[in-house]
């Protein structure tokens, strides 16, 4: 549930336009972090950790229809620069399968690069802390899990259009104008009741898909921390 | 979502759309999608509907894999207006069949035109490493699901997945966990042949296509008619 499922045709158009820029934005800070480094090295480990993420998705999890999207790994693994980037292309890909819709690409890759970008701050930070591996993938899963999926609930209550707007039907509340604040209150109270459905079947849902992505990322960075310790480990480069 | 067996209806399809030229099917799939976002009120999200259906039909048997895949977005779109359908069903309708059209506008592009003559389109607009990365990801993702695939197919025959689902949970963390070493090795690989084949930059397509003929002027008036109809329906 942190990839935002929002469909084509809901999101206002400054608020797509909003998060196709700041993504185009985030890119180009990447792309320059990367500048530095051989583009032969870096688009085949974009590439492949794209891949992963895409496979991943495709694991049968017997619970909820959940599927795992293994971003906080990537985060782990390649840093916030190319890890920003292999979710772009991610994002691209689902939107093409009609896996969120195409116009919210945008807002899709920010909430997918928040969890990148956290799951590699956070690891760093609890990799000294926990003894173990799986613990500190674990906990740091859970928590960019939690932080998205909370952005990505920001951004629906941002952008919630009213259905008297969406539907045109503000020309018939003008003539009815002493109908009108009754109407607007009408609208608000079943905008926020529905917001709150909304959010309660999305963090109960939520909770326990990253559950179950926890367990597998950090059964993941136990293996590779045993067999590729050095994969794993938060070096300088990997700070871009 | 399989990208294996979205590849395969891509490449091995035989119908009036596999036969169009990707951009002429780019270029109708963007007005139909324009359209099904710009219907406002359900008569016209109804209207729009109708048009990718007829659009998507001309898919033949391909049609009722495309509509399981604009499920989806219809499963999230009804989250979305659960709070609605007592207060105003029609907007909460407006809203689903919305998705359905737009999710089968895409799911009817991806499943009749490879990804890489989309992804050649979408390399126009984007940075070469971001173009260059889907490229590859593609390449990767099929050399990549054959080992996964080996990998589970083994540990489910020696007994190794474990019965409950926490078991069987961290046997997939593990399996990830070899196919991601595994992918280090091969972007290692990549790396070196792309060295040696002189990587600049950028890896150039040279996908040409033949002049646009009859079919492909059709499905480009088809989609901007039904643009302009679903607009002047508001």
């Amino acid at each position: 549930m942190s990839h935002l499922h929002i469909p084509d045709g809901l999101i206002p158009l400054p608020w797509i336009l909003a998060g196709i820029g700041l993504a185009a934005l985030f890119v180009c800070v990447a792309l320059r972090a990367l500048k530095r480094r051989d583009r032969a090295k870096v688009v085949p480990r974009i590439a492949t950790l794209s891949a992963l993420m895409l496979l991943a998705m495709g694991l049968p999890i017997p619970l909820l229809g959940y599927h795992l999207n293994l971003t906080v790994l990537t985060g782990m693994i390649a840093g916030p620069a190319e890890g920003f980037i292999a979710v772009l292309v991610v994002n691209l890909i689902l939107a093409l399968t009609a896996h969120g819709g195409i116009t919210v690409v945008g807002l899709n890759t920010l909430v997918s690069g928040l969890e990148v970008c956290l799951g590699w701050l956070i690891w760093r930070s609890l990799r000294q802390v926990f003894r173990r591996p799986f613990a500190a993938a674990a906990v740091s899963t859970v928590i960019a899990l939690l932080i998205s999926t909370t952005a990505m609930l920001a951004i629906v209550a941002g952008t919630r259009v009213s259905p008297d707007l969406a539907l045109h039907r503000n020309d018939h509340a003008e003539h009815v104008e002493h109908a009108e604040s009754a109407d607007h209150a009408r609208v608000a109270g079943s905008d926020s009741g529905s917001l709150k459905a909304f959010a309660a079947i999305v963090y109960s849902a939520g909770a326990l898909g990253w559950a179950v992505e926890a367990l597998v990322v950090g059964s993941a960075a136990e293996f590779i921390a045993k067999s590729r310790p050095d994969m794993l480990d938060p070096g300088p480069d990997r700070g871009a | 979502m399989d990208v294996q067996f979205i590849d395969e209806l891509a490449a091995n399809g035989r119908t009036p759309l596999h036969a169009a030229l990707p951009w002429a099917k780019i270029a109708a799939s963007a007005a139909l999608l324009a359209a099904s976002i710009a219907a406002r009120t359900p008569s016209a999200a109804g209207a729009a509907a109708a048009a990718v259906i007829f659009f998507a039909s001309a898919s033949r048997s391909q049609l009722r894999h495309a509509a399981v895949m604009a499920l989806y977005p219809v499963f999230f779109a009804g989250l979305f207006v659960l709070g609605w359908i007592r207060s105003d069903p029609l907007f909460a309708l407006t809203v689903v069949i919305k998705a359905f059209s737009t999710g089968l506008v895409a799911a009817t592009l991806i499943t009749t035109t490879p990804f890489v003559d989309i992804f050649a389109a979408i390399s126009r607009v984007t940075p070469a490493v971001v173009s260059d990365a889907l490229f590859m990801a593609y390449r990767s993702f099929f050399v990549l699901i054959n080992e996964l695939q080996d990998l589970l197919r083994a540990v489910r025959l020696r007994g190794g997945a474990g019965r409950g689902l926490f078991q069987q949970l961290r046997t997939y963390g593990q399996v990830l966990g070899v196919v991601i070493l595994h992918s280090a090795d091969m972007t290692e690989r990549m790396y070196r042949v792309m060295v040696v084949r002189g990587y600049s930059q950028r890896i150039e397509s040279a996908r040409e296509w033949p002049p646009p003929g009859s079919l492909d002027y059709l499905l480009i008036a088809y989609a901007a008619t039904v643009l302009g109809l679903v607009l002047a329906l508001g």
